[in-house]
């Protein structure tokens, strides 16, 4: 993957996180999955493991927004 | 508590606004065609992009049951559901095609995928939800 591309998406993700902060969102964990996006994305070690729990997480979270509200 | 309401308004509103913003400019500024296909890491980076400006819409529907957002937070996210249960199963079938190296078919749902998210926006607006220009 183009390294100008990857680092357009840390660039990204690095001006989205202190809105996520004053949110009151734990950013750890997307921090660590932008830092193993672009690792892997550089160096070529970017395997499916790691692409299999970016899909998983984002499957947890849709669920949860797509859930029906109480009423 | 009218504190936590306040920053999750203006997270929603101004956060929103960045972060959907990213995500649609991340997705459209390339429009795949078969010559410029979809890879893994691309739809990584796709996913994990749609993933953060998801989380700031959990946040504020978390807020909304638990009683801490504005009043119309209920009818807000309802009007916005229908779009990302829309992406559901194009998600699914980006995925089932770039796995297989389908890049006709993958080209066709990342571009689908685009125009979804720029509905998303308009229909967030439309709400008074400002997800960006």
């Amino acid at each position: 993957m183009d390294p100008i591309v990857i680092f357009g998406l840390i660039e990204k993700g690095l001006t989205l996180l202190p809105t996520l902060v004053s949110a009151g969102i734990d950013i750890t964990h997307r921090v660590n999955q932008l830092i193993t996006l672009s690792k892997g994305g550089v160096d070529g070690t970017l395997d499916d493991a790691a692409i299999a729990k970016i899909r998983a997480d984002f499957d947890a979270d849709l669920a949860e927004f797509n859930s029906d509200l109480p009423d | 508590m009218k504190r936590l309401a306040l920053v999750l308004v203006v997270a929603v509103g101004l956060g929103g606004c960045a972060q959907l913003q990213a995500v649609t400019q991340g997705i459209s500024l390339v429009t795949k065609t078969v010559t410029n296909p979809v890879t893994k890491e691309e739809e990584a980076k796709i996913e994990l992009a749609m993933d953060t400006a998801l989380q700031l819409l959990l946040t504020y529907r978390r807020a909304c049951i638990a009683g801490n957002a504005d009043v119309n937070c209920k009818a807000n996210i309802r009007m916005l559901q229908p779009y990302t249960r829309a992406a559901v199963p194009l998600l699914r079938q980006l995925r089932s095609f770039v796995d297989n190296n389908d890049q006709i078919n993958a080209s066709v749902v990342y571009n689908q995928l685009t125009s979804l998210y720029v509905n998303l926006k308009t229909a967030a607006q439309s709400v008074g939800i400002n997800v960006g220009a």
